[in-house]
């Protein structure tokens, strides 16, 4: 009740600020007229009697101001107050304000912008309903997602534990929608797929599990709202049109809710299908399903799930020997792809957030000192308000409001840029072959908790001066013009100034080891040469081709391919090698004496390729022994394999005397190795050598496409070229077309990620330690000028000088660089897992962490070690 | 010395707390002024802080009055 009467005298007394202004005029007025009366009364002229009137009055605006107190209730008055007097001093030295300001926009700034990610990637949970009781099944030691379509249905039609189970796959498909075929990146989804996520369609319908009625059922598609938005321009007569879905023709059967883009949040299709339409889906053993997902059951615990599913896992490991290992399960969330991405992702993230908190610390304790020295140089100004009468905690309240007003002018600057970097980002698409898609604009959240660190930093580094204020005595520095307290050997200030550096140099070490692992995993041999190197991707099922028509177009696009001026060879591939993250088709690998094809009597599991006769000249693959294919490796030929030097030395011991040999696939099918190969990268930049093979496309056909094409032409010309030719051939085949280096840039994603982050955070931690060190040593030869200018009177040389002026700067750096040194490498064995090759013992990384310090410190202290040198102690003497 | 305007700011911060309430009125002279008068919680305030004065009076008066050789 109290508070609610006086916020409606606060309320009241604000709008009627002026009339109880006037009132207070009037009633002074009054009292100055009345006592006139009296004096007039006994005898004194008028004009005299008011003039005396008045004096004896005393001060008309101080006791207005003090009567205005009384009233209570000014708050709002003296916060006004107080930011029309902050403004003012801060316009005063603008030097002070914009560094200020700069320094906690940028740390804020990326703050904001890291918090963002992590909270889009992380934080937030999928836009669908009830997301904490989403679960994706993993299985085996590697924590694999994929299943293949049998397996699903006796894991959905066994387990008690889910309400529904639902799976899909990705891929891509060509979408003729009337004019130029499209690539469309498309999920193939089971029917109960829209009914697990429990989403309503935001046009037309979803199709249900009752519509999964065999093979040519369901000629239906479902876009997502983006490809809605962008292809079809918001057509709500879309839906109930037919539209030709690699040359078959499919009705577009609805438009899924905006926002809804599957259960993997970095992932953006195009559309869905009923995967029931797939032709190879009852292969057991083939892992046709990208992932599977369902809710919970009410009350059943994610462990009574994984008890349950492990039960059916043994049955299956019973029934399927053959084809179904490891069918020990896990539970994860879906939306980072459950394990395979989620842990690496969230550890990074975790640590980048942690990093520029740190960054955000470091901008509060620069800041700090910035206002601990303006204090102090205002100490005199602060005095003589005591000494007028001004109370410390009306100074104080000052002070804060000036902290306060630079760290929301900073933190509005800093989250102004990073919502234009953060829209930047989500529009940008690192691996456009994928429909990667970042969706990390910023939320309610995220504005939350820029504001809150924004007004946290600003208490933070406003309450540096607070002790020194508390302290001042006004007698003494009115008196002596400068404060006499003794120096600390270690200060507060000093302190915070060693922090702040070793804040620094563990973000330039951890910079430094990123970028390193980067350069040098870009120079490692993949056991292949993508420079010159331009890709083809393609699938021929997109434009209809399937049986032997498969393999005849194939060599027609390579012949087609070769006729182009400048190509040297052009070679075949299903999937390129380092194509994308962990991607390799692997197949279980006997020795030729093996009888019984078990997996558990396998002797590898190696990465498989289906390839053209020239491809290994194409790709720049060095060819060690043994010949490549020729076409007359066909179907009515042996089986013939090329395989590296890690599968010769794994199946049969050594590379010598290997060709000639056999072994066997699962299916029993005797192979004998015709050449070998040096060893590369199949999976992924940091895997140890593994086993490959490579099988003639005759043999082992694929309608998986892609072409390298070695040629020293100018990327773009040649691939409109490339893709002239292909339209001559067919041109309802849609083509991705890209440089092979441009290829692996999926693959680099992530360490490439890690370096420009780090990078950044690493140069805004250096521009703070720079700032950080200049303002010290700046105040503290400004400090000392009488001082320094004596001792050269006295004769002290000119490293004397600065060694009194500098040193104590310089031996803080060196503290807190070779802290920071220490921190960075043991942070950096966290990096190592993310930067293949980065490794914090390398002597190139320490030189460069202690050059890049010392270049800090450089810059840092030339300006005040110039204005120490070129001191004249003569007019210094005189002056002071 | 005090001046005369000291006297605002403590009627403010009585009325404020209750004590007074003031009204405007004409004054002997016919100017416009304002009238004071003390409210009940003012006039329950006044008995207390007098008595109070009262007390304090009349311990300084005894003890001044004291003589050596009652100490």
């Amino acid at each position: 009740m109290k508070l609610r009467a006086y916020l409606r005298s606060l309320a009241a007394r604000f709008l009627r600020r002026s009339q109880v202004e006037e009132e207070m005029d009037e009633e002074l007025q009054a009292h100055i007229q009345h006592r006139a009366d009296d004096l007039q009364r006994s005898g004194v002229d008028r004009t005299e009697a008011e003039r005396r009137a008045r004096i004896e009055f005393g001060g008309h605006e101080r006791f207005k101001e003090e009567s205005r107190e009384a009233l209570g209730g000014n708050f709002l008055e003296t916060l006004i107050k107080d930011v029309h007097f902050s403004l003012r001093v801060l316009r005063k030295s603008p030097g002070f304000t914009i560094v200020a300001v700069l320094t906690l926009a940028l740390a804020i700034g990326a703050n904001a912008m890291v918090f963002s990610i992590l909270n889009a990637l992380i934080l937030r949970p999928l836009n669908v309903p009830e997301p904490e009781s989403l679960y994706a099944i993993e299985h085996g030691s590697d924590k694999s997602l994929v299943l293949s379509y049998p397996d699903y249905l006796d894991l959905r039609d066994r387990n008690r534990s889910f309400e529904d189970l639902a799976a899909y796959n990705n891929g891509q498909a060509g979408l003729d929608t009337g004019d130029n075929p499209s690539r469309a990146f498309v999920d193939e989804v089971t029917g109960n797929y829209f009914d697990v996520f429990g989403i309503q369609p935001y046009l037309g319908r979803f199709f249900h599990a009752s519509d999964e009625q065999g093979p040519n059922s369901a000629p239906y598609i479902v876009l997502t709202y983006a490809y809605w938005h962008t292809h079809f321009h918001d057509d709500r007569g879309v839906v109930g049109r037919t539209v030709r879905l690699n040359k078959q023709p499919f009705t577009v059967l609805g438009v899924a809710p905006p926002g809804f883009h599957g259960p993997v949040v970095f992932f953006g299709q195009d559309l869905f299908v009923p995967i029931v339409r797939q032709n190879n889906l009852n292969a057991r053993g083939t892992p046709s399903l990208l992932m599977a997902i369902g809710h919970l059951k009410p009350g059943v615990t994610p462990a009574q799930a994984i008890g349950d599913l492990n039960s059916i896992g043994s049955w299956l490991e019973k029934a399927y020997p053959k084809s179904d290992r490891e069918m020990r399960f896990q539970l994860a969330h879906p939306s980072l792809f459950g394990d395979a991405a989620g842990p690496g992702t969230r550890a990074f993230l975790s640590g980048v957030m942690l990093l520029a908190g740190l960054i955000l610390l470091a901008a509060c304790a620069n800041l700090g000192t910035l206002f601990a020295a303006r204090a102090a140089d205002r100490s005199r100004e602060i005095a003589l308000r005591l000494a007028l009468g001004a109370s410390r905690s009306r100074i104080l309240r000052g002070l804060f409001t000036e902290a306060l007003l630079i760290s929301l002018m900073g933190g509005a600057a800093g989250l102004w840029g990073s919502v234009a970097l953060l829209g930047g980002l989500s529009m940008w698409q690192p691996a456009p072959k994928y429909p990667i898609h970042l969706s990390v604009n910023p939320d309610a959240n995220v504005y939350a908790v820029a504001l809150l660190l924004t007004l946290a930093s600003g208490f933070l580094f406003g309450a540096v001066p607070v002790r020194q204020v508390l302290r001042t005595d006004p007698y003494q520095i009115v008196k002596s013009g400068s404060r006499t307290t003794g120096r600390r050997r270690i200060t507060f200030r000093d302190a915070l100034l060693v922090v702040q550096i070793a804040i620094c140099a563990v973000l330039v070490t951890s910079s430094m080891v990123a970028v390193r692992g980067l350069m040098r995993s870009l120079d490692s041999n993949f056991g292949f040469e993508p420079r010159h190197a331009m890709l083809l991707d393609t699938d021929l099922s997109m434009a209809g081709y399937s049986g032997d028509a498969v393999p005849a177009m194939q060599r027609r696009m390579i012949n087609a391919m070769e006729t182009i001026p400048g190509v040297t060879s052009v070679g075949l591939i299903n999937l390129p090698p380092l194509a994308a993250a962990g991607d390799t088709n692997d197949t279980l690998v006997f020795t030729g004496e093996t009888n019984d094809l078990r997996p558990a009597n396998a002797a590898a599991n190696a990465a498989t390729y289906s390839i053209s006769t020239e491809y290994f000249h194409a790709a720049g693959t060095a060819l060690l022994l043994g010949r490549a294919f020729t076409w007359r490796d066909d179907k009515n030929a042996p089986r013939v394999a090329v395989i590296n030097k890690e599968f010769a030395r794994k199946i049969f011991g050594s590379v010598a005397n290997t060709t000639g040999r056999y072994y066997k696939i699962q299916d029993g099918t005797r192979v004998q190795v015709v050449g070998i190969v040096e060893n590369g990268k199949y999976g992924d930049i940091t895997e140890d050598p593994r086993p490959a093979m490579f099988f003639p496309i005759l043999q082992s056909p694929s309608n998986g496409t892609t072409l390298v094409v070695r040629s020293k032409r100018d990327p773009q010309q040649l691939a409109a070229a490339m893709r002239a030719k292909l339209r001559d051939l067919d041109r309802e085949l849609p083509p991705y077309i890209e440089t092979w280096s441009k290829g692996m840039d999926p693959i680099l994603f992530a360490s490439r990620m890690a370096a420009i982050s780090l990078g950044v955070l690493g140069g805004m931690g250096a521009m703070l330690a720079v700032t950080g060190i200049f303002g010290m040593s700046a105040y503290s030869v400004s400090r000392r000028l009488k001082e320094l200018g004596i001792r050269m009177a006295l004769g002290a040389q000119r490293n004397e000088v600065l060694q009194a002026a500098l040193g104590r700067a310089l031996q803080l750096l060196a503290w807190g660089s070779a802290a920071g040194l220490l921190l960075g490498i043991l942070a950096s064995r966290v990096l190592a897992s993310i930067v293949y090759t980065a490794t914090p013992r390398d002597p190139l990384v320490l030189a460069g962490v202690v050059v890049a310090m010392a270049f800090v410190g450089l810059v840092a202290t030339w300006i005040p070690a110039q204005r120490a040198l070129s001191l004249d102690p003569l007019t210094l003497l005189r002056e002071e | 010395m005090i001046e005369q305007g000291a006297l605002y700011p403590a009627l403010f911060r009585l009325v404020k707390q209750g004590l007074l309430k003031a009204s405007w009125g004409t004054s002997d002279n016919n100017r416009r002024a304002k009238f004071y008068e003390l409210t009940a919680l003012g006039r329950k305030r006044l008995r207390e802080e007098a008595q109070g004065w009262n007390r304090l009076a009349a311990a300084m008066g005894a003890a001044l009055a004291a003589q050596p050789e009652e100490v």
